[in-house]
Formats: structure tokens, C-alpha cells, sequence
């Protein structure tokens, strides 16, 4: 074996036929596995014009290619879909450990077509796969049905579960898929896609080995990685209270430079990605009051509630992923904050304390402990959420959306009780509920054109709680990756912490620079951008974490894991011209279901229009427009129209790999 | 002699005396103060500053060696 098992799992639903599937080597040799194989799989095989609710649609659960080989933190998978909340290329990506379930079954991925009659799960060990009957299930939370699945398929081996909640059965368009308790794939509207199929769950409890050529540089490569982040720990005597201090300071920058990615380690080790709770206010990171507001509004009598050390100390384990040796999960309890109706919640990540926090104006801690656990029972994705409530406050606070509509719920900024009540109508499609389900933009649709201004989107995705104001790079991927409004595929800071320059012969070194620079459109910014994008789907074929790309190429080995693994002897150029076959077959998957590239552009909130008046992003702006044409035109795409050129086709060999030719 | 040492440090520290691709000269024997002195590090963060010598903690006194690498904490955001 080569780190992959060859061997994929066709579902169709509509018929009940299972069958595997022999995936030659080539393909693995040009578009890896996770994001890579699903793209490849999916565009060929999705329609022009499939219904993303539709039989048409095909749902993939991708692991990959390094998964479960002697590497480190290479243990995430994916779900791959045509996007019913953008219309096009959809992908969202999770921890835990589904994404070794997978491969111990015997495939790279399952991949469900059509739609069921019943309700269904699939259940798949050694022997194979057969659907079952979900009519038990249907109805309960993510959390309360993976127990349940777990319970009644218990025998040797615990097994692995993928599962929707009740907001994926209503077919909610910001609904992920859920794993490991409460764990979401959440973005692009996954959930929706398995709800709308009928499918429940797959629980996999296979044990098959996993393989790879050459193991022992494997492990060389691990161990060299492993003792490096293990001496990562940072000294007793900082506590969070320095956070917000360093946010100030890094927000008052005028300077960057390449940083060494492996050292923030130790501030995931410590607290997980909240590190970023008050770091981020202070550096203007975090998008504040519906990305209209600034650090002046969240000030610190609000912020100081969010200091990470006070979720730490309600922190009742600390858990890794699978094969991952940084650790930032853990487990609190909230049975007093709670009143009891949760024991215990997932220590919440910084988007959820960032969406239902500053995002909405509010300060109470103890709600977003509460609202972590509901939604991630309920299978929604806490970024879609918080940014569909905060529009939802800002209509309310323009007449838009009156009290009539909310049934008596004032919606003011930090009105935490309100905010509850109001999910808690989103998840159940009650009410106002109904019209806020899906997203900012067919909310905002419904109510009028009055209400447009307040629906923050790109591409009809609600972004992550990182502004692009401060680092225009992230703009470019909110705006012009072919899954729109993700936070997770790049910026300038990632970029200048992979280090890819060292290794990767076209990819500009950043060197030191004023940081005004980054708002300048410009050829060195645009290759960045690019050298970034290839490189994240190389991260997401191999199945590995951003927290582990983003500690640079010099210590998380991924060009020389994947030799060792494969026996292939890439260069790492060659293995970034993967990173551009996977990333402009993503592109050209929208250009087939009909997405006009330019209107994935980031609402002009996000790009300072107007600017801020206040705070440590006042009067940034970021000219997207030409950032993203640019951006296009490093990729070999049609500079204004952001298709993917014939010439750049050809020169990736697409036509010859792939049944749909591009004419 | 002098050594060449490479260095990971944020903008707000003087990078002046880092060539473009990130290495500092000094002399065989200097020590990490020494670093700092040269970067222009403010004094009242010195004592804060959360740094490492290949990847190790280390102290102001640690004497650098030729091929050293010396990171600075700088947090980066993201999930």
C-alpha cells in the first residue's frame, strides 16, 4: 500500500445498490486523496445543474492520503458536496477520529448519490456495507443519536460516527455533519445535503491496516516533529490577561515578517484556539458587532468575560486528535452554567466564542457555553449562526424585522437570552426560525432589498470570525477560493509562517515588510495567495490540520511524508502543481454548475466599504476586486473572469485524467 | 569569528539588523542578550518576551552558537 487503499464506496440511495469502486493509481498521483480524490470524484459525475437537495448531488466522506500512516497530525477528514448554501464546490473539515475510520474500512472515501426512501444509516465493517433502518434515530440531536448508533453496534471495536442533527433533517442550509460528540463539519451546508437524502449516519467499525512503503523515514519524520512541539510549553506565570495586551500590540504593527509557525504551539496547547478570545479584539481579528463595529464598542468590560483562562478552568480533560500530538481539544463542564440540562460541552473554538460573542455584542460567558452545546447537538455551524443572528439584530434594530416577527423577542446587540431563544427557533424552522435557517442571503432575500447592507457574505457563506481589514490575503480567500467565505484556506499570516519559499522554488520569500503593502494589489501578493491555496489543498489531500501547516514546511514534513509514504520521488514543486490540479478542478466544478466566479465577492463590509471610523482597523480598506483578479491571473485563470484557461487545462493534464472534458 | 544565526521575530521588533533572508551576524560567544541588544528589543519586554534557541527555552545568558535558530512567540489566529 501507498498511505491510500485505492478502493472507494459508491452508495446510491435511490437504488440501494453498494458497490466498491477501484480508483486507479494515477489519480492518486495527481490529485492525492481527501479534497483532491472528492474533487475529482464529484466533478465528473455531478451534472451541470444538479439540485444540491437533489438525487443528483453527490455526498463524499473523504479521508486522507496520510491518514493513518506513521504521521502527525494528519488524521482530519472531509465531506465533499455540491454546496446548497453557495451554489457551488462545497467542502467542510473535521478532527477527531472518522477520518482513520474510514480508511480501516478500506476506502479513500463513500460517496452517497440519490435519494433514500426511508431512513437510513450506513453501517460498514470488514465484511462490507448494508443501509439500515434510521426511523429510531430521526429526531434526536447529533450527540444523543452517535451514542445511540455507538451503543447499538457496539461489539470489538467502538465504533466511528458521522452524524446530522435535527437542523441537518430540516435541511437547515448551515447545517454541517457532526462526529466525536458534538465535533461539526460545518461549513457549506454538508448537513443540509445528508438530511436531504434521508441519511442519518455512517458508522464505521472496520479494522483493516493501513499501509504505506516506507515507514521508518516516516517515523524519523514524526519523531523529529513530535520532540520539537513537545518542548512548545509555555510558562506557568503567563496567563491570559497578557492576550489582549499582545493583540494591541500585534494590531499596531506597522511591520511583518516570517514568523516560526512551530512556536504558537504552545499557546494551542494551552488553551486551544480561544487563545484568540481577547488577542483578537484588541488586534482588530475579530469582526465586532456584525463586522460594523470596533474594539471602542467590545470594549473590555465586555471582552475581559471572554479571557480563555476562565473557560480553561472549567476544563475537565484536554483530548488530541487523531495523530495529533498538539492537543488543542478539550472537554468543560457546564452542569452548573447550565442549570443541568448539559453535563458537558466541547471546550468551545474561537469561532463560536467570536460569533456569539463580539459578533452580536455579547459578554455573557456562561450563554456561550450553553450555545456551543445546543448547536452542536443540533448540527449547526456556529459561524453560519452567529453571523445569520447578528443580521437578524441589525434588521431588528433598522425596523426590518419587528417584534411581531420574533413572537416577542427583542433582538438587541447582547441580548444573550433573546439570541437563545431565536437559535433555538432556527434549529426547530419556527417562526422567524424558518426564515433565518438558511443563511444570511436567502434571509436576506425574503425580507428585501433593505436588508442586504446587513447580510455580511461571500458567496452566500457567512465568513469566518477573522476580518480581512487587517490582512487583505484573507480577503482574497473569502472572495476568490472556489468554497467562499472560509477563514481556514489562507491569508498573509499563514503564508508568512508555512515558509514555502524555502521549499518551493516560485513561492515569493516575504522577507520583513510595512504592512500597508498587504492592501496594495500586486503580482508578489497575488503568488503568495496562490502558493497558499495550492498548498491548503495539498494539506487537505493528505488529511492534514491547519494548525499543523501553519507551523511551516521545515518542521511538519508533508512533501517528504508523502514520498515516503507513496514511494513517489516529488519535488516539491511538482507536489504544488497538485495543489493547482486540485484547486482549478475546484474552480472548474463552479464554472460547470454555473457560478459566475466575480460574484463570490466578499460583501463590502468586509472590505472596509465604508471604513471603519474607529479602532485598530480604521479606515483600512481592501480593494478586492483587483486583489482577486490578480489572484486568477497567478492561477492561469482568465484574469477577469476567473475561469480556469484552456492553457492551464492542458498544462495540468485535466482533460486526459478526467471523463467531463473542459471544451 | 562571527556567527550566523537565524531569526523568527515579530514586526515590532527592529529588524534592521536582519539581512532578507532572516539571518543576524555576531560574534562567537554572544548570547542571547546580546540578540536582543542588537534587535533593538524595548527593555521592559525583555523580561516577557517568550522566546526559543532551537526550539528550546532559553535565557538571556544561553550562549548562541553558529546555525542557531531563535523564534519568538507570535500567536497566530485561525479555527
Amino acid at each position: 500500500m501507498k498511505g491510500y487503499t485505492g478502493k472507494i464506496l459508491l452508495v446510491n440511495l435511490s437504488s440501494g445498490d453498494i458497490h466498491d469502486e477501484l480508483i486507479p493509481d494515477s489519480i492518486y498521483e495527481n490529485f492525492l486523496s481527501g479534497v483532491g480524490l472528492g474533487a475529482y470524484i464529484l466533478y465528473n459525475r455531478i451534472p451541470a445543474g444538479a439540485d444540491p437537495l437533489g438525487p443528483d448531488n453527490i455526498l463524499g466522506f473523504v479521508s486522507g492520503l496520510l491518514t493513518g500512516t506513521p504521521s502527525f497530525v494528519t488524521g482530519r477528514w472531509m465531506a465533499v458536496f455540491k454546496s446548497p448554501l453557495t451554489g457551488g464546490w462545497g467542502d467542510s473539515n473535521c478532527g477527531g477520529t472518522l477520518s482513520p475510520a474510514i480508511k480501516q474500512c478500506g476506502y479513500d472515501g463513500i460517496f452517497f448519490s440519490g435519494i433514500s426512501k426511508e431512513l437510513v444509516y450506513l453501517y460498514v465493517d470488514n465484511k462490507g456495507a448494508e443501509l439500515r433502518s434510521a426511523a429510531h434515530v430521526w429526531g434526536q440531536d447529533a450527540v444523543t443519536a452517535e451514542e445511540n448508533l455507538i451503543r447499538e453496534n457496539l461489539k470489538k471495536k467502538k465504533p466511528a460516527v458521522a452524524v446530522i442533527g435535527t437542523a441537518g433533517e430540516k435541511v437547515s442550509l448551515i447545517s454541517g455533519i457532526c462526529n466525536d460528540g458534538g465535533r461539526i463539519a460545518a461549513r457549506s451546508g454538508g448537513g443540509a445535503v445528508m438530511g436531504s437524502k434521508r441519511l442519518k449516519a455512517i458508522v464505521l467499525v472496520g479494522s483493516k491496516l493501513i499501509g504505506c512503503q516506507d515507514p521508518q523515514t516516516m517515523k524519523a519524520i514524526s519523531q523529529e516533529y513530535a520532540s520539537k512541539v513537545r518542548k512548545q510549553n509555555l510558562p506557568a506565570v503567563v496567563s491570559g490577561s497578557f492576550l489582549p495586551l499582545m493583540g494591541k500590540v500585534m494590531g499596531g504593527m506597522k511591520r511583518a515578517a516570517p514568523m516560526d509557525g512551530l512556536i504558537s504551539a504552545l499557546l494551542l496547547k494551552r488553551w486551544g484556539t480561544i487563545m484568540n478570545n481577547t488577542l483578537g479584539v484588541t488586534s482588530g481579528d475579530s469582526p465586532l458587532k456584525n463586522w460594523g463595529g470596533s474594539v471602542v464598542d467590545y470594549n473590555r468590560s465586555y471582552y475581559k468575560n471572554l479571557n480563555p483562562d476562565r473557560i480553561t478552568n472549567v476544563e475537565i480533560k484536554k483530548y488530541h486528535c487523531y495523530s495529533c500530538i498538539i492537543g488543542c481539544g478539550g472537554v468543560v463542564d457546564v452542569s452548573q452554567i447550565t442549570h443541568g440540562e448539559f453535563s458537558q460541552t466541547h471546550k468551545p473554538e474561537y469561532e463560536t466564542c467570536a460569533a456569539f460573542g463580539g459578533l452580536v455584542m455579547n459578554k455573557d460567558l456562561n450563554e456561550i457555553f450553553y450555545i456551543n452545546e445546543l448547536l452542536n447537538r443540533a448540527g449547526m455551524d456556529s459561524i453560519s449562526a452567529g453571523g445569520t443572528v447578528a443580521f437578524a439584530i441589525e434588521c431588528y434594530e433598522n425596523g426590518i424585522i419587528t417584534k411581531e416577527m420574533t413572537d416577542g423577542l427583542e433582538l438587541n446587540w447582547g441580548n444573550a437570552q433573546a439570541i437563545v431563544a431565536l437559535l433555538k427557533k432556527m434549529i426547530a424552522r419556527e417562526g422567524i426560525g424558518d426564515l433565518l435557517a438558511d443563511g444570511v442571503k436567502v434571509a436576506s432575500r425574503k425580507l428585501g432589498p433593505q436588508s442586504s447592507l446587513y447580510a455580511v457574505n461571500a458567496g452566500g457563506q457567512e465568513p469566518g470570525m477573522h476580518d480581512s481589514r487587517p490582512d487583505p490575503v484573507l480577503g482574497i480567500h473569502y472572495s476568490a477560493d472556489p468554497t467562499p467565505g472560509r477563514h481556514t484556506i489562507g491569508s498573509e499570516q499563514y503564508y508568512d509562517v508555512t515558509h514555502l519559499w524555502e521549499k518551493v522554488s516560485w513561492a515569493p520569500n516575504s522577507g520583513s515588510y510595512v504592512k500597508a503593502d498587504e492592501n496594495i494589489p500586486s503580482e508578489k501578493v497575488a503568488l503568495k495567495s496562490v502558493a497558499n491555496s495550492c498548498y491548503k489543498e495539498l494539506t487537505d489531500g493528505v488529511g492534514g490540520c491547519m494548525f499543523a501547516m501553519v507551523t511551516g514546511v521545515n518542521h511538519w514534513k508533508l512533501f517528504e511524508w508523502v514520498n515516503a509514504a507513496t514511494g513517489w520521488q516529488k519535488t516539491p514543486d511538482e507536489f504544488m502543481v497538485i495543489g493547482k490540479r486540485i484547486q482549478t478542478l475546484r474552480q472548474l466544478f463552479n464554472v460547470k454548475q454555473g457560478i459566475d466566479p466575480m460574484s463570490f465577492k466578499m460583501s463590502s463590509r468586509m472590505a472596509g466599504e465604508p471604513p471603519l471610523l474607529e479602532g485598530p482597523n480604521k479606515g483600512k480598506t481592501v480593494p478586492i476586486e483587483a486583489m482577486m483578479h490578480l489572484h486568477w491571473k497567478a492561477f492561469g485563470w482568465d484574469e477577469q473572469t476567473g475561469i480556469p484557461t484552456q492553457e492551464t487545462v492542458t498544462q495540468l493534464g485535466i482533460n486526459e485524467l478526467c471523463t467531463e472534458k473542459v471544451q | 569569528m562571527d556567527i550566523k544565526i537565524r531569526v523568527y521575530a515579530p514586526g515590532f521588533i527592529n529588524h534592521d539588523a536582519i539581512d532578507p533572508d532572516g539571518f543576524i551576524n555576531l560574534e562567537e560567544g554572544d548570547s542571547l542578550g546580546v540578540l536582543y541588544r542588537k534587535l533593538k528589543v524595548p527593555l521592559p519586554l525583555r523580561p516577557i518576551l517568550v522566546c526559543s534557541v532551537n526550539y528550546e527555552r532559553a535565557k538571556l545568558s544561553t550562549k548562541l552558537k553558529d546555525g542557531d535558530v531563535v523564534s519568538f512567540l507570535f500567536p497566530i489566529s485561525g479555527g
